[in-house]
């Protein structure tokens, strides 16, 4: 497992007291991300996408970053049918996230 | 001193705060999740000064980062021209650069994720007092 969270600007008190708060909204996010999915509303999954993107982003998980950039591609350019696939990898690296974010707890 | 944070991410909104917090004492931050929340801030009669510093993201729900800007280059109160924005997008985009030249106010543009460094270079530009 990659140390998703070694980031060297957050102190260990402030790891602690941000990443859950990361956790929580990522997860939000994605709940919101794929109910537009599933009901094709791809200008709202954009819209989020581009929000998970900045938070990730700006808290060093580029290997979430660079999966919602990739998604984000795919559906500016409309291959739909391709996105299934990735939407279920970026499931899976939230859910590899919050188990992560458990230990530092 | 005050800065003024408007992300619709509260993570980001914390981190930034956190960030601050630990490049300069005594500064009271406030956060907004969009530029409708931001706007109330500001026009807020019972301000005495405006925050020396605003960070603003330009895609957020409700009232974006560009809706922000155009309504405040058209109103008029207090402190106006003392107003510092510095915009803090994820866009790399030219036609987004380009279209916030406009905006006298908008003093810098930053790419996310913002930098310790880039935080000391805001704190000694618009803030006055720097915790060594």
């Amino acid at each position: 497992m990659t140390d998703y969270f070694n980031n060297e600007r957050l102190n260990s008190a402030a790891l602690k007291k941000l990443i859950p708060l990361f956790i929580n909204e990522v997860t939000q996010d994605l709940q919101h991300f794929s109910t537009a999915h599933k009901k094709g509303q791809f200008k709202l999954c954009l819209e989020v996408l581009h929000k998970m993107k900045g938070s990730s982003l700006s808290f060093g998980i580029s290997v979430l970053a660079n999966q919602c950039i990739k998604i984000h591609r795919l559906i500016s350019d409309e291959n739909i049918s391709q996105t299934n696939l990735e939407v279920h990898r970026l499931e899976v690296i939230v859910q590899e996230l919050t188990l992560e974010s458990t230990k530092l707890t | 001193m005050s800065i003024l944070l408007i992300d619709d991410s509260e993570a980001i909104n914390e981190m930034n705060a956190y960030f601050f917090n630990q490049a300069i004492a005594d500064v009271e931050i406030i956060t907004a999740k969009n530029g409708k929340e931001a706007l109330a801030i500001l026009e807020n009669p019972d301000n005495k000064k405006l925050p020396d510093l605003v960070l603003l993201d330009l895609k957020m729900p409700v009232f974006d980062g560009y809706e922000f800007l155009e309504y405040l280059s058209s109103v008029e109160f207090a402190y106006k021209d003392q107003l510092n924005v510095i915009l803090l997008t994820t866009s790399m985009n030219p036609e987004d650069k380009k279209r916030i030249s406009k905006f006298s106010f908008v003093t810098n543009y930053l790419v996310k994720p913002l930098s310790m460094k880039q935080v000391g270079s805001l704190v000694s530009t618009y803030l006055t007092t720097v915790n060594d």
